[in-house]
């Protein structure tokens, strides 16, 4: 299993924090990916926020985002020689900054993500921009399942059986996301295992 | 003789004649900002004062002169001004911050009637103020009287600063007389140029001319106001309005109907988010954006020619304002005149007009801004001399003639073949001595450095400034190459977690932001301005029109401080200009080589070879294929070649090597 840690402060954190639609799952893909190549793993988890990035049978980010919220979704990279792929696609950080001003702008100018790339000029800022490889790079990082939840300790919310403090919510949108109650407050290491296909099995009791 | 410091409305006439010539003489032997007016400038239902005048000297009193038979008559209008004053105190709201003015009245005013000549400059002596919280006070007032009235008011410090970063925040404006000049006088001809240094306030003074024009009785006037940089034009957009509130503009903005304010080029999809894609769609006419074969210029041309085929044509904006002037050609300004009924207002550079040999760009600005007001003069002495590698190897970049110095503010001494160069003193910022021998700093580094580099100055800025804010930082990198975007993420990250400020990137957001430091490319600083610029770069800096201009641009940014940090290979460069500031802080000059016939003329031919980064790549390669005596029938070939194969940005050599490498393959596999 690779593993890696990045102890990260609240301002890493405070990008992860609004994830309403399928951009918001690129900017996490884009954020996770600069947080790989800017800072140096740390060997051990010491800070109350940080991220794991976990690739083994399954490949995942955590991110601890304060001492009672954890979300965790898809790491959708393939680790070469300290660099990221997905496919033939190098993610550098030129590649991520390129997206991500595309991603913004599709969102700025509401309009398709293919109408912008074609439309607007960006080889005149980045002269090494290629439209083939930037449409490419997108739609891969578009086709993968983003497996989105967090798991939350909340007690300001605390509302019975409709928002149980300890619980964890599946996707993100607002018209499927689904709650799921816990009876007792799992800690991180077991949530960590409910994503492990080759741990046994959690079950609902019913 | 041109005076800089004095600006007068009064009408001259017999008894005030001989008045007038000895305060403007005045004016000019101290060089102390001065104003005459009859009447206040900006707008209101008052009349012209029939016997009286104001004379405002920047550091003085108001005085009241009056040429008044009786003392009730003059009393009467010393009342009359004291209203006046109320009453702009009252619509600007500066009462809440400095009271009415007759509390203050008698600190700030002095009243004299029929004053003789002989007494005149005594009596302006004795008016001279020595406190520097009543300066601002006074320079409040003369603000409102002439036009330059401070949008801060309600947050602004009235007390004296104490540093240089309190300075820069509290500075009072006072447009000087160039400036009033521009805002308050009018021109019979279709473009008006004008032109001043990076930091001599041209955005600014556009602001208030689109305002006087926006605002003017009885016409409803349609004004646009354009510029080719996006964040720019992102930023603006969020300061007109301000702009407008503080300016006390009662009626609603009507954006895209009476007033526009975009980016040059724009998008199809969004008709307002360009001038040219408004045009367009006005006009509806086809859109073109930008490609292999296609330039800004290319659409411009295209867009006049359709434009004057068309019948029935009518301008359809009555203003226009262009910013930063020096990044168009003249196929755009063709089409500004077109397409506005009045007048273009182009303002530009006149330092990066060097690196232009077109001939639109040599003609006489109309208005000449020469006193720069933001960046420090050490910082501009030495971004001047980078930019046109003053003291490197011959050939130079450019120069700047004796005519030329002037227009900029410099004073130039000539000693044979060496030319000593310096500024005329000025203070930026009321009565703060804030220039000083660190204002631009140098760092020749190992690349692996950097990130640490730029921390460090950041938290030395921090302990030094203890109200410092992200946003008052700005980090610049000067090529766009990749391994540029690598370094930027990493000092990202850095800032994040060591100084925990958060970041802003102009390349990606296009815009600043509160409580956030800007960090981006070149192409989204121009026309911005900060407390602290800190511009790196990497490898070789090469001595290219292109690169020393962006350079020049990036570190005139800075109010108080630009860091430059390069590559630790560049030792010849690190050695001449760190003597060069060396030299400046010891005599406050610099010392240049003047250039000989031979330099200027491969000055000039360098200047045009760098132009040819206004073609498109297309017409580069046609250009260098026709030299290569390359059969036309054999072009598209080539351009396929460089289509697929070149992605380096615009390099004249680089492409030439490609092609005739590719010329020769080809020959070669046919033989």
């Amino acid at each position: 299993m690779k593993k890696l840690i990045f102890n990260i402060g609240p301002l890493e954190i405070e990008k992860y924090k609004y994830i309403k639609t399928q951009n918001d799952v690129l900017l996490f893909y884009i954020n996770i990916a600069r947080l790989f190549y800017a800072a140096e793993p740390d060997k051990h988890i010491n800070n109350k926020t940080y991220a794991e990035i976990l690739i083994d049978n399954y490949s995942r980010v955590f991110l601890k985002m304060s001492e009672n919220k954890i979300c965790s979704f898809n790491f959708p990279f393939s680790l070469i020689d300290d660099v990221l792929y997905i496919g033939d696609i190098k993610y550098d950080q030129y590649m991520l900054t390129i997206l991500e001003r595309l991603i913004k702008d599709t969102e700025e100018k509401k309009l398709p993500f293919f109408n912008v790339v074609f439309e607007g000029n960006y080889e005149y800022e980045f002269p090494e921009y290629d439209i083939d490889q930037i449409i490419k790079a997108y739609s891969y990082l578009c086709k993968f399942d983003c497996g989105y939840f967090r798991v939350e300790h909340d007690v300001n919310n605390e509302n019975g059986d409709y928002h149980p403090t300890d619980h964890i919510d599946f996707y993100f949108s607002q018209k499927n996301t689904l709650k799921l109650g816990f009876s007792n407050r799992p800690n991180d290491q077991m949530i960590k295992e409910i994503c492990d296909n080759s741990k046994k099995r959690k079950f609902i009791k019913i | 003789m041109e005076n800089k410091y004095f600006f007068t409305n009064v009408e001259v006439e017999d008894k005030n004649k001989a008045f007038v010539e000895l305060i403007k003489q005045r004016s000019f032997e101290k060089q102390e900002l001065t104003y005459l007016l009859s009447k206040p400038l900006l707008e209101f239902d008052g009349v012209p004062y029939a016997n009286g005048m104001l004379l405002m000297i920047k550091g003085y009193r108001m005085i009241l002169l009056g040429f008044y038979e009786n003392d009730d008559d003059f009393n009467n209008f010393c009342d009359d001004v004291q209203e006046d004053v109320s009453f702009f105190i009252t619509q600007f709201e500066y009462k809440s911050r400095i009271g009415r003015p007759r509390e203050w009245w008698k600190d700030v005013v002095k009243e004299k009637n029929n004053v003789s000549e002989s007494d005149l400059l005594n009596f302006i002596e004795e008016c001279k103020i020595n406190n520097n919280d009543l300066i601002r006070k006074a320079n409040l007032i003369f603000g409102l009287l002439t036009g330059s009235i401070n949008d801060n008011i309600s947050n602004l410090e009235l007390e004296s600063p104490k540093d240089i970063l309190s300075a820069v925040k509290n500075k009072i404006m006072l447009f000087d007389a160039d400036q009033t000049n521009f805002i308050f006088g009018s021109l019979n001809k279709k473009t008006i140029l004008i032109q001043g240094l990076a930091g001599t306030g041209k955005t600014e003074l556009l602001l208030h001319k689109i305002r006087e024009l926006y605002t003017a009785k009885k016409k409803e006037n349609i004004v646009a106001f354009t510029c080719f940089n996006k964040v720019l034009a992102k930023e603006l957009r969020k300061r007109v309005p301000v702009f407008f509130n503080s300016m006390k503009v009662n009626e609603q903005i009507k954006w895209n109907e009476r007033l526009f304010l975009f980016s040059s080029w724009g998008s199809s999809y969004d008709k307002t988010s360009g001038f040219y894609s408004y045009l367009c769609n006005y006009y509806n006419l086809p859109f073109q954006g930008w490609s292999y074969t296609t330039e800004f210029k290319d659409v411009c041309k295209t867009l006049y020619e359709q434009l004057q085929e068309l019948k029935d044509f009518n301008p359809c904006f009555d203003y226009l304002f262009v910013d930063e002037g020096q990044d168009f050609t003249q196929d755009f300004f063709d089409l500004c005149e077109l397409v506005t009924k009045k007048h273009v207002y182009v303002a530009m550079d006149i330092f990066q007009n060097v690196f232009m040999h077109n001939e639109n760009f040599s003609i006489a600005p109309d208005y000449a801004l020469s006193n720069c007001y933001r960046t420090d003069p050490k910082t501009l002495i030495v971004s001047h001399a980078m930019g046109l590698a003053l003291l490197e190897e011959k050939p130079r970049l450019g120069w700047l003639d004796e005519d030329k110095c002037s227009v900029c503010g410099y004073n130039y001494c000539k000693n044979e073949d060496i030319a000593r160069i310096s500024r005329v003193p000025l203070k930026r910022f009321d009565d703060i001595e804030c220039e000083n021998n660190n204002s631009i700093q140098l760092f020749s580094l190992n690349i692996n450095d950097y990130v640490h580099k730029i921390v460090e100055i950041i938290k030395l800025i921090k302990q030094n400034y203890v109200n410092v804010k992200p946003e008052d930082v700005a980090i610049v990198f000067l090529e766009s190459l990749k391994s540029n975007y690598e370094i930027a993420d990493k000092i990202e990250y850095a800032i994040n977690t060591e100084i925990e400020w958060k970041v802003k990137k102009g390349y990606i957001d296009k815009e600043k932001c509160e409580d956030h430091l800007f960090l981006t490319n070149i192409n989204n600083v121009k026309g911005l301005e900060f407390p602290f610029v800190i511009c790196f770069s990497i490898g070789t800096l090469p001595k290219t029109c292109k690169i020393r201009n962006s350079l020049y641009m990036i570190l005139t940014r800075s109010f108080i401080n630009s860091y430059f940090i390069f590559d630790e290979g560049n030792k010849d460069f690190y050695s001449r200009y760190t003597n060069c500031i060396e030299q400046l802080n010891e005599n406050n000059y610099i010392e240049v080589i003047i250039p000989d016939e031979n330099e200027r003329k491969l000055m000039q031919d360098n200047i045009i070879k760098s132009e040819m980064t206004n073609k498109t790549t297309k017409d580069l390669v046609e250009e260098l294929l026709k030299e290569m005596d390359v059969p036309k029938n054999e072009y598209s070939k080539f351009h396929t070649f460089i289509q697929q194969n070149y992605k380096d940005g615009y390099d004249t050599d680089k492409i030439k090597e490609m092609l005739e490498g590719y010329n020769e393959l080809i020959k070669r596999l046919i033989a």
